[in-house]
């Protein structure tokens, strides 16, 4: 199935300053994927690039199989975006603003009607409906921008850092937002918070000084660092359990470390399900033995960020 | 087409609401109209009274003459300053605000963004600067002369008037594509409608290809009531220049990266 975001070599650039190089950029449908970087990797400039708010100084771009130069009309009717600070029209209401956007989209006054009030619960903001959004708070005027964002339910929708500025609260339910979005739409968005990317993301793309520096699924990106690795804790006479996983064809290396009255070893292997189907029973083999603890060791997506982007920016 | 045409029509509704939902509008009107009506009212029936009790009266036609020229003087002046401090943020503000980023996200094409202001934006300063005043100013020429005032003549300075509005109106949407920086449009645009009161006297006729001597055939055809033919040029030119000022900022706006 054709990607909803394609770029090839897409590059932008100010005067003699680089912002964005070379970057080959997949998104697939129905994904959640998390676009990171430190601030000013380009993240934002690729997102106005791919919106047709700014114009590429090389390579070239797609949207549903739509040129993001002479496309962009069209392009925009599928997707929804929410900038990284929302400025609307002050002197609207919350259900204006909506209903002005819903106007692109919809002819009929009855479904801009319903489209506003189903953005309204989505966000729970049907009790502010008619404020003037001078006064609402920075928590409101974020879900506000996830409102109008998703009003007309987008094929592709946009976030450039939707979670910013929120306390937790406002942070999960923006996440239960997305989660329940992406039943209808592919979902785009940059953030600093790692532990959201992990918790709602499928893929992750992490650009660091305009490149692009890694970009697949998250499991692949979070196993790849030290390839795969299962922890198991012990306590007994373990040393015949040790032999016996070591000689595995499939166990490439075993480190122990002596806990006082057990043991933790990190068992790195080749093959995955022999791993899971084997290791435990290779360990329980016989009775001298205690497994305290089992799992497959999972990198946080922090420290696999702080490798690829933390060393080149010194 | 359709859909260029929805986006259009979506922006043109809110620039619409922007303008009349208030009373800004009603404020403006009557705030120009008494300018204008006050300072003219003085010129057509106090000054001719002032003069002949000083023993030295002014003809009918002098007095008239008179109030012509300062009604058509101030509207020129008035309307064209108040029309770049209206619109003086309707592009620049939204740039720098991050609304016109917001805006051109949605299905929606750069060209509409700009006419839809320039339609909102005209129709609210032809009814409030224009219309308006300039009913009241006729009523006030129609006491003068005791009787009806030629409607024609008149009409077509009133036209004349929207035309040259209508530039600066054009000149400062131009100017907040161009530029990102207030000064900048405002030095360009009220520059040009101040400095063009002295340079209309010291350019001759070559002064007659700008839109300063505009001022000069709206008197000529509310005066005489008909276009003398060398005052047609002063006419089209303004014209071509108007639209060739929005072809520049449609087009150049097209590039603006937001």
């Amino acid at each position: 199935m054709e990607p909803v975001i394609q770029t090839t070599n897409l590059s932008k650039s100010f005067g003699p300053v680089t912002a964005l190089d070379g970057l080959d950029l997949v998104v697939p449908r129905h994904s959640i994927t998390g676009f990171l970087g430190p601030n000013g990797a380009g993240k934002s400039t690729t997102i106005k690039l791919l919106l047709g708010l700014m114009h590429p100084t090389a390579g070239s771009g797609t949207l549903f199989g739509l040129d993001i130069v002479t496309q962009s009309t069209a392009i925009r009717k599928r997707v929804g975006y929410l900038a990284q600070q929302p400025s609307f029209y002050n002197n609207l209401t919350a259900r204006e603003t909506l209903e002005f956007v819903a106007r692109f989209f919809f002819d009929d006054e009855a479904a801009i009607a319903r489209a506003v009030d189903d953005a309204l619960d989505l966000v729970d903001l049907t009790s502010k409906a008619d404020r003037t959004i001078r006064g609402f708070s920075g928590g409101e005027m974020q879900r506000l921008g996830i409102a109008q964002a998703q009003i007309n339910q987008p094929d592709l929708l946009i976030l450039d850092e939707p979670a910013a500025a929120l306390d937790p609260m406002g942070r999960a339910q923006v996440l239960a937002i997305m989660q329940r979005l992406r039943e209808r739409s592919t979902i785009f968005y940059s953030t600093h918070i790692l532990d959201d990317v992990q918790r709602v993301s499928d893929r992750v793309v992490i650009l660091n000084q305009g490149e692009l520096v890694a970009q697949g699924p998250i499991e692949d990106l979070l196993a790849g660092q030290e390839g795969i690795v299962y922890r198991m804790r012990l306590a007994g006479h373990t040393a015949a359990a040790q032999q016996r996983i070591g000689a595995q064809p499939w166990v490439t290396g075993l480190k122990a470390a002596d806990l006082g009255e057990a043991v933790e070893w990190h068992i790195a292997v080749t093959d995955d399900d022999a791993a899971r189907h084997q290791l435990l029973r290779l360990a329980l083999a016989d009775d001298a033995v205690d497994v305290l603890a089992f799992h497959r060791a999972q990198a946080e997506l922090e420290d696999v960020f702080m490798e690829l982007v933390g060393g080149s920016n010194g | 087409m359709a859909e260029a045409a929805q986006g259009f029509n979506n922006l043109v509704r809110r620039e619409n609401t922007a303008w009349w939902r208030s009373a800004r509008w009603l404020i403006l009107a009557v705030v120009a109209t008494a300018a204008l009506a006050g300072f003219t009212a003085l010129v057509l029936f106090v000054v001719p009274q002032v003069a002949a009790a000083q023993g030295e009266p002014l003809a009918a036609a002098e007095q008239l003459e008179a109030g012509i020229n300062s009604f058509f003087g101030l509207a020129f002046l008035g309307a064209a300053v108040a029309t770049v401090i209206l619109t003086q943020d309707a592009i620049i503000g939204e740039r720098q605000s991050g609304t016109a980023e917001w805006v051109l996200s949605k299905p929606v094409s750069r060209s509409a963004y700009v006419l839809s202001k320039l339609l909102a934006h005209g129709a609210g300063i032809l009814v409030a600067l224009i219309l308006i005043p300039c009913a009241v100013g006729y009523a006030l020429f129609a006491i003068k002369v005791g009787g009806v005032y030629p409607v024609a003549g008149y009409v077509a300075a009133v036209g004349v008037l929207a035309l040259h509005t209508l530039f600066y109106l054009v000149l400062s949407l131009l100017m907040g594509v161009l530029t990102e920086q207030r000064g900048v449009l405002l030095a360009v645009t009220l520059g040009s409608a101040l400095g063009g009161l002295v340079l209309v006297n010291l350019l001759g006729s070559v002064a007659l290809v700008t839109p300063w001597a505009l001022t000069n055939v709206a008197v000529a055809l509310a005066s005489a009531g008909e276009l003398p033919p060398a005052l047609i040029v002063p006419v089209v030119s303004p014209a071509l220049l108007t639209a060739a000022a929005l072809i520049v900022a449609l087009v150049r706006f097209n590039r603006v990266e937001l």
